[in-house]
Formats: structure tokens, C-alpha cells, sequence
């Protein structure tokens, strides 16, 4: 009786609509795209994880963060990715007026 | 922590694997240890004072459970639910209306010429309040009406309450559906995958360049100072408002079903395209579905609902709406929004005679159509009072409607196709996130990983630097 309430208060609240007619993976199909993801952003948007680095509170912790930030971006920088993401931000930037 | 931030993206980076990993050792116990400390770490982040706060309220509602579990079926037991509701929204009232409420009464007494020394109190809103405590009361009742057949350890309530994807501005989570899912550790074989990368992806679109391009570049200004401009700009302002609130808050509310997903827990759905409503009734039914199925299940019912006859039925329609609108915030303006939807729909239910005109199979396609931008432009006209700073700035806006001698000054065709979009994601096909969900189960996964990387990097270009707060945070 109380499964059987809990499962009708379950489908009329509609917990599970948007997943109708979805299939589910294994949890592990996350990783690779979660991985892949991250490291797209952290090569191409290297300028952005500087920018993190400078917002943080200072800290000695903190301050080596920032260096290595730094290198990393002189690197991506060196190497084109960042570059090729800095024009294409400012290819894209968009003019309101 | 927001959402679309790297703080936020290195903090579930670190969640995700421990999590999933304490599951796959069936350390089910170390799981919700993990994902509550997380959660409070989430809440901490902001004010770490007020994740005691957070706690308190969880130890309210789990001893409240306990004693309605122990009283069961006797008037201790509801005395018990009683007091608990009631301490609930005490905690709520204080923090959130207790400044509103002396400055109300300031004005009244000084209009009736009887001053008096009030006591004023420098009070800091907790972020998320509104929506912990509507959860605790969930649980209350829940285990009161018996749709949840026992309380629960102080584990469980601690995770169903401080869930960190819901836990600063929801969707308001339900006992009954959220709480069995924590019998058991989640299933990594049953993860909808396609459906939470989807939905983060898709949030951070809605949120990063559609609700903060018409925030900052036309809604923001023209909300600010109305009389600056002319009828276009602020026509085209509401019209904006109204398609940044809904990328704004549906975004986040797609984040936070996505991540739950990734994590293998299950949320209620909370939009489902709200502005293509053809009555004022199947709009609260597609729009912040969890607080106006949470409204209508703890209060319009137990206010008699439709029960006692006609006019108590508006009566019960109009105080639920106006209610509805005081938990948005403390101010007369959210008590006008509430009392024009909740007139409204008593209206439309007067004229209708409690029939949904909606739900009329056969309707005309004209009426249809007419219907949804009578309905779209009401709901339009109660976004200006939501939105606007004051009454007066809200009368200003609307006065200035009139005023079609002055040039456009901030609309620009971005701002207008922004707009558009933000209308025509309301008639996709139903089963859009369905089609979405077959081609990533056709495509590798280091594919869909570059394409979740391309996207966001796109989104990062177009949106710049810097993430606003999500406007129901302030709720």
C-alpha cells in the first residue's frame, strides 16, 4: 500500500517525463565525455583559467596556482589553440548596436 | 557557487567521481555522507555561517518527523505537523519578511501620526531559503498524509533537503518522490546520460547568452530609468523580461536536473514551454511547475480548493496566488503579480465555468493562436510589476507605453532575434529532448565529448567574460 501510494505520488508529480522514451548508459560513458570536454575548454580557453587563478583570495597556494596558470597559457598561447580561440572571440563578438 | 562557473565545474569534478565511486563499492552510507558534505561545502561557499542555518532546519523537520511517526493518527501527532509548519515558515517569515513587515508598519503608524522607536534588524536573506524550507514542509506533510510510509534517518533528510543541485533555487523537490530514491544506492547501469548532458549544455546556452545579453543590454536600462525611453524600447523590454526570466530560470532548473542525472538521482520537471499557454491555467501548469504543484498540494487544498462551493474557490484561487507571490520576496509588487494571476484565473474559471479551455479538444486554430498571445501578453503585463524596482517605476513603464514619438535606442536585431528564439524554443516539437536523446546514443562518446567542448567553447566566446547571479536566486 505505501510503495503502491508512493509510486502514484511519484508518476503524478511527473518525476519521470522527461526521461520517457530516453534510453539510460552506464554511469562510465560520463567520463570520457566529461574528460574530453574539460580538457577542450582548458587548451583553447587557457585565458579563462588565468583569469580564475587572479580572482582567487591570495594565499601562497593560490599565488603557484596562478604561475602555473600562467605557463600553461604562455604554452597554449605558443602553441595556437589559445590564440585561435582569442579570434575567434573577437571574430564573434557581437556589436549590439 | 554558480552554476556556469569554473568554480562550480571543478567542484563537480571532484563530486561526480567519489560519489560514483563510493556507489560502485556499495558504501551506499559514504555516497549521501559524500554528496551531503559536498552540499554543504556548495552552500558554505556562499556564507558558511548560514550552512548552520541549513542544518537547523533540517533537525527541525527530521525531530518533527520522528514525533508525527511516534503520535501517528492521534492530536499530538497533529499538533506535531501543525507546530512544525509552523516553525518552518516562522524561520522563513523572519528572514525574509520580518524588514518588510517593520517598514510596513513604520509607514502605518507615521501615517496615523503614532511613531514609535521599531526595532530594526540588519538581517542577511539566506540563499535558498525560500526553496529548503518549502522542502522541509514537504516532508512534514508527506509523512503526515501518508504518502511517505515512515520518517527517515537524519541522513536522508539531510541529503533530500541540502541537495546541492536544488538546494539555492530549486526545483522544489517533493518528500514523496525524492526520498525512495535514497533506499538505494543509484544504479550506474540506469544513468540518463544523454538527457543530464543535454540539459546542462542546453542550460548554459539559455542562461550565458540569451537571459544575460537581454539582461544587460535592453531589460536592465530600460527597467532602470523608463522614462529615458520610448514605447519600442520599452515594449520590446517586457518582451525581453519575459524571455530572460524563462532562460534564466529554466536554465537553471535544466543544470540542476542534468547534474542530479549525471549523479543518477531524478528531479521533477519545472518548465515545459510556459508561453505557448492558451489559459492562464495550463501557463501555472507548464511554469515553475514544482512551486505551483507544491502551492496547490499544501496550500489551495488544504484551503478547501474547490470544495465548498464557488466563491470560496476564487477566494482559495486568489489568496494561493497572492501567497504564491509574497514567496517571491517581500514587497507590494509581488503581492499585485499574485493578486492579477490569482483574479485571473478566477476569472477564467468563473467564465468557464471550472473547465479548462486548454484541455477543449476540436478548438479552432485561430482561437488557439489568439488564445496564447491574449494569455502571453497578460502574463507579460505581470512580469512589469515583477520586475520593476517599485510600483511607481512599474506605472512609469506602463504610462510610457504611449509614448511612440521617441527613437529606438537600445533594440538592436540581435536583441529582437534573441527574443524570437527565446519564443520559438516554445512550439518545438514535444519530443525534441527525445530525437536529441537518439542521436547521442548514435554517436561515440569522445564525439559527443569534442561536441560538448566545441559548444561550450562557442558559448564562452559569444557570452565573454563573467556569469550573473540567476534572478530567482534572490528568492
Amino acid at each position: 500500500m505505501g510503495s503502491a501510494a508512493r509510486t502514484d505520488t511519484a508518476s503524478s508529480l511527473g518525476t519521470h517525463d522527461l526521461e520517457t522514451g530516453m534510453r539510460p548508459s552506464r554511469a562510465r560513458a560520463v567520463v570520457p565525455i566529461m574528460a574530453i570536454a574539460v580538457a577542450l575548454l582548458f587548451v583553447f580557453n587557457s585565458a579563462g583559467l588565468v583569469r580564475w587563478t587572479q580572482n582567487l583570495p591570495p594565499s601562497t597556494f593560490n599565488t603557484a596556482l596562478s604561475d602555473a596558470a600562467n605557463v600553461w597559457h604562455d604554452a597554449m598561447t605558443a602553441t595556437g589553440p589559445a590564440r585561435l580561440f582569442e579570434a575567434v572571440t573577437n571574430a564573434i563578438e557581437v556589436d549590439l548596436r | 557557487m554558480i552554476f556556469p562557473t569554473l568554480n562550480f565545474l571543478l567542484f563537480y569534478l571532484l563530486v561526480w567521481p567519489t560519489a560514483w565511486g563510493l556507489a560502485l563499492l556499495r558504501q551506499h552510507l559514504l555516497h549521501k555522507l559524500a554528496i551531503i558534505a559536498a552540499s554543504y561545502f556548495f552552500y558554505a561557499f556562499w556564507n558558511w555561517r548560514l550552512a548552520f542555518l541549513l542544518f537547523g532546519s533540517v533537525l527541525l523537520n527530521y525531530g518533527a518527523g520522528r514525533l508525527i511517526d511516534r503520535w501517528r493518527g492521534t492530536s499530538a501527532g497533529l499538533w506535531t505537523v501543525r507546530l512544525a509548519v509552523a516553525a518552518n515558515l516562522l524561520l522563513l517569515g523572519f528572514f525574509k519578511y520580518y524588514g518588510w513587515f517593520i517598514e510596513s508598519l513604520d509607514d502605518l503608524l507615521r501615517s496615523l501620526a503614532m511613531e514609535r522607536e521599531l526595532p530594526y534588524l540588519e538581517i542577511v536573506l539566506p540563499i535558498g531559503i525560500s526553496f529548503f524550507t518549502f522542502q522541509g514542509i514537504s516532508y512534514i506533510v508527506d509523512l503526515h498524509r501518508g504518502h511517505l510510509d515512515r520518517s527517515r534517518p537524519l541522513i536522508d533528510v539531510m541529503f533530500f533537503i541540502s541537495f546541492f543541485p536544488h538546494l539555492v533555487a530549486g526545483p522544489i523537490v517533493r518528500a514523496a518522490s525524492f526520498l525512495p530514491q535514497l533506499e538505494t544506492p543509484p544504479n550506474p547501469n540506469r544513468v540518463f546520460v544523454g538527457l543530464g548532458v543535454m540539459l546542462v549544455i542546453w542550460g548554459v546556452f539559455k542562461k550565458a547568452i540569451v537571459a544575460n545579453y537581454l539582461a544587460v543590454q535592453l531589460v536592465d536600462p530600460v527597467f532602470l530609468a523608463p522614462s529615458n525611453y520610448g514605447a519600442i524600447d520599452l515594449l520590446f523590454a517586457v518582451y525581453g523580461y519575459a524571455i530572460q526570466i524563462y532562460c534564466d530560470f529554466s536554465a537553471y532548473s535544466d543544470i540542476a536536473i542534468g547534474v542530479a542525472a549525471l549523479l543518477g538521482y531524478r528531479f521533477q520537471r519545472n518548465f515545459n514551454q510556459p508561453y505557448r499557454a492558451e489559459s492562464l491555467q495550463d501557463f501555472w501548469r507548464r511554469w515553475h511547475m514544482s512551486l505551483s504543484s507544491w502551492l496547490r498540494d499544501y496550500l489551495y487544498i488544504p484551503l478547501g480548493g474547490n470544495r465548498h462551493g464557488e466563491f470560496k474557490t476564487y477566494r482559495n484561487l486568489l489568496l494561493t496566488m497572492v501567497l504564491g507571490g509574497i514567496w517571491h520576496g517581500a514587497a507590494w509588487k509581488f503581492v499585485l503579480w499574485g493578486a492579477l494571476h490569482g483574479g485571473v484565473l478566477a476569472l477564467e474559471r468563473f467564465v468557464y465555468k471550472g473547465h479548462d479551455p486548454a484541455a477543449r479538444i476540436g478548438r479552432p486554430l485561430w482561437i488557439r493562436a489568439a488564445s496564447i498571445v491574449v494569455i502571453f501578453h497578460f502574463v507579460c503585463l505581470c512580469w512589469v510589476f515583477f520586475r520593476a524596482e517599485d510600483l511607481a517605476r512599474a506605472r512609469e513603464l506602463l504610462g510610457g507605453l504611449a509614448n511612440w514619438s521617441q527613437p529606438v535606442e537600445l533594440l538592436s536585431l540581435f536583441l529582437l532575434a534573441l527574443i524570437a528564439f527565446g519564443m520559438a524554443i516554445q512550439f518545438t516539437p514535444q519530443d525534441t529532448p527525445q530525437r536529441l536523446d537518439r542521436l547521442y546514443h548514435r554517436l561515440p562518446a569522445w564525439g559527443v565529448g569534442v561536441l560538448c567542448g566545441v559548444v561550450l567553447l562557442l558559448i564562452e566566446a559569444v557570452s565573454g567574460d563573467g556569469a550573473a547571479p540567476f534572478i530567482y536566486f534572490q528568492f
